[in-house]
């Protein structure tokens, strides 16, 4: 059993060197242990794995794929550093920083710090029926017509997920996300 | 086995397409049993990989977002199928990420190793470890390894040796049935053919044919077999023919020898009646020769007497002529007497008047040399003898024998005066006498001529004699039951031999009866 667990290890190893997902997984082996926006950041990138964006969604067929940040932005550097050299879909990936919701219209999923609580309404009303994932930082974002939210379950990043709000914005999410989201309906 | 021998040779050919089909079906069996396992091997280890993939599909997502219970649950879907007894999702790093086990008492651990140990599914004693990665949109994110415990592959065994005994015994129970009706085939011709051959040795009627079916060997068989019959038969044809003939030729045989029979029977009856007629005649002849010699005496002796009287009482004064004539008639009348007295002594062996005794025969020769007194004297004859042993005999006759051969023996010298000398040995159940004498002798082609009456060698001019002795002498050794002969060389002198039986009670009293019977007649 010793020696299995040695070659185990091993062989483990060798598939980190290779694998590129080493940066979105965390950890026990890194030096660095995963701070909860590092988690939010990975999040963010299989987010864009388990939807699918309308080709009507890109201003054209080699447009990156873009993620952006509305208002505040709580990850720093680490986005950045996990989405370099990712692709979707052959897309490259950009990260954006911008300040209004008009601005979020080119993006293919916004991310909306607490900051930008108040202006909520109107983020969604600027992208009501665009093909636009609308990730909100705040638990509260998917009952207020958000489609994501992250939440925090002793201490565990978790998802909440508004299917109605997914669909009416031409997007489609993979079951197997749903399957781990909690299902939120928006709160009149 | 030998009972196997003893079998009928139907069941044998039953027994024998039994084995076969059975042993058939049975080695096809194992080979489709072989190869169906194989194949529900491969099959199970498809669908472990299959199962396996699907959980990576389902369980990437989980993976990315972290999240084991979700991943759990998919694991936990596993349960619908009974063969996966431990499952597990492993994060890239190796780490554990969700994990199943069927039964409590189930451990991880051997999943955790063998599944980065191989990434290839494999069997691993009952148990089959499949280790599959994830891989979400080109991106490995972990592996899932699951592991079976072959229930299925053992539900496929046990499935499978069922519908193989079922498919068994249905095959022996067909094939039964069917060697039944084809060993008949083969079997029907043979056992006609022993039929047959049963019937033909019970009844020995070869007249019964086989009937010939096909050509094959068996058919050759009931051929060959018929072939034989008519050989048989044929044969015993001949052999009645034959017997026929025999038993004709016996008949005609035996009727010859009858024939034969009888004739010699004829012939014998005709011999018996000669013998009794030559028996009689020879009494009648010695009857005749006694009472013709006894009759002689009286009128010879009286012409003796009275030749002698006138020669005596007339000598001298008849003429010369007259004497020489009276002396002949002399000479003649006493000849004539010495040839009755001898034919007399001839005939009256056979009367036999006194009853046989045993005596010394010594004593007997002792008794003939006193009556050779004058002769022994006359000649200077010796006359010696060994010792003589008893002998049962009619001693006068014995007596007269002895006499005869001395006298003949003194008569018949030479120049040299006589020697005799009489000697005994017994053998053989009987005493054989010798009297020897050194006389004149004779040729040797004589010697059975002498014992005929009458017969003589020499002129009577020089030695005198009637011819008779000897004679007398061959009859007295008969009528004792013995043997006389004589061997002898001219001028070696000459040796007589004769025996006397030792004592035999029982042939003298028939004698004795024969003799008392030939005097009555
Ligand atoms: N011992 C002898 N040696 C030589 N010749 C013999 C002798 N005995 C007998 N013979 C021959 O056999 C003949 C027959 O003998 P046998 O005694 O019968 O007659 P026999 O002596 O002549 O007459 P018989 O004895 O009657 O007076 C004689 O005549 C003689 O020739
Ligand atoms: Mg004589």
């Amino acid at each position: 059993m010793v020696t299995s667990s040695r070659r185990l290890v091993a062989g483990l190893l060798a598939a980190l060197v290779w694998s590129a997902a080493l940066r979105t997984v965390p950890t026990a082996a890194g030096t660095r242990t995963p701070t909860e926006y590092d988690v939010k950041a990975v999040y963010l990138l299989n987010f864009a794995r388990f939807v699918e964006w309308p080709d009507a969604g890109f201003a054209t067929a080699t447009a990156p794929f873009a993620i952006c940040v509305l208002g505040s932005d709580p990850f720093g550097s680490t986005l950045d550093e996990t989405l370099a050299g990712e692709t979707i879909a052959g897309r490259n990936l950009v990260t954006r920083r911008i300040a209004h919701p008009t601005d979020a219209t080119t993006c293919q999923i916004v991310f909306t710090g607490a900051s930008e609580t108040t202006r909520l309404p109107a983020i969604v009303d600027a992208l009501a029926g665009r093909p636009v994932l609308t990730v909100g930082d705040e638990t509260a974002f998917t009952q207020r017509g958000g489609m994501i939210s992250f939440r925090l379950e002793q201490s565990t990043v978790r998802i909440d997920v508004n299917p109605e709000a997914i669909r009416r914005s031409g997007l489609s999410m993979s079951s197997q996300l749903l399957r781990l989201a909690r299902i939120v309906s928006a709160q009149p | 086995m030998r009972r196997l021998a003893a079998l009928s040779i139907r069941w044998k050919v039953t027994l024998a397409s039994m084995i076969a089909s059975v042993t058939v079906l049975a080695v096809a069996c194992a080979v489709f049993f072989a190869h169906e396992l194989g194949r529900a091997r491969v099959n199970l280890g498809r669908s472990l990989q299959v199962r396996a993939d699907t959980i990576g599909l389902v369980s990437a997502a989980s993976i990315l977002f972290d999240d084991p219970k979700a991943a759990g649950e998919i694991l936990e879907a596993s349960r619908v199928d009974p063969g996966i007894v431990t499952a597990a999702i492993y994060a890239l790093d190796g780490r554990p990420f969700a994990t199943y086990r069927r039964r409590a008492s189930e451990e991880n651990a051997p999943v955790v190793a063998l599944a980065a140990d191989t990434m290839e599914g494999r069997f691993v004693g009952d148990r089959r470890l499949v280790t599959r990665p994830i891989d979400f949109k080109g991106k490995r994110v972990g592996f899932v390894a699951l592991e079976s415990d072959l229930a299925d592959l053992s539900d496929v065994k046990s499935g499978f040796m069922l519908a193989a005994l079922l498919v068994l015994a249905l095959c022996i129970g067909i094939g039964w049935l069917l060697a039944l009706q084809l060993q008949r085939l083969v079997t029907r011709p043979i056992l006609a053919l022993v039929e047959s051959a049963r019937t033909i040795s019970r009844d020995r009627d070869y007249s019964v044919r086989v009937v010939v079916r096909g050509g094959d060997e068996i058919g050759v068989l009931a051929r060959s077999f018929n072939e034989m019959l008519e050989q048989v038969e044929e044969r015993d044809v001949e052999l009645e023919a034959a017997r026929g003939t025999l038993e004709h030729r016996v008949a005609a045989r035996t009727r010859e020898l009858q024939l034969e029979i009888g004739e010699r029977c004829q012939v014998q009856a005709t011999l018996v009646r000669q013998t009794e007629e030559l028996t009689r005649s020879n009494a009648d002849l010695e009857q005749f020769a006694y009472v013709a010699s006894h009759d002689l005496q009286e009128p010879l002796r009286i012409v003796a007497s009275y030749t002698q009287l006138l020669a005596e009482t007339h000598d001298g004064q008849l003429g010369p002529d007259a004497e020489k004539y009276v002396r002949y008639a002399v000479d003649g009348a006493l000849r004539m007497q010495n040839l009755i007295s001898d034919l007399l002594a001839y005939a009256r062996v056979a009367r036999a008047p006194a009853p046989p005794q045993t005596v010394a025969s010594g004593d007997l020769l002792s008794r003939a040399l006193d009556n050779l007194q004058l002769t022994i004297e006359e000649s200077g004859a010796r006359v010696t003898h060994d010792e003589l042993p008893m002998v049962r005999c009619n001693s006068s006759q014995l007596v007269q024998l002895f006499q005869n051969l001395v006298g003949n023996a003194i008569k018949f010298h030479g120049e040299r005066s006589p020697k005799i000398h009489v000697e005994a040995v017994c053998r053989d159940g009987e005493t054989e006498f010798s009297v020897r004498d050194n006389g004149i002798g004779f040729d040797s082609k004589y010697a059975a001529k002498i014992f005929v009456i009458f017969q003589r060698l020499h002129a009577r001019g020089k030695y005198s004699g009637t011819g008779i002795g000897l004679a007398v002498c061959k009859k007295i050794v008969e009528h004792h039951g013995g043997r006389i002969w004589v061997e002898s060389r001219v001028g070696q002198g000459s040796t007589f031999f004769f025996t006397i039986p030792q004592a035999a009670p029982d042939r003298e009293a028939k004698e004795e009866v024969r003799h008392v019977g030939v005097e009555a007649s």
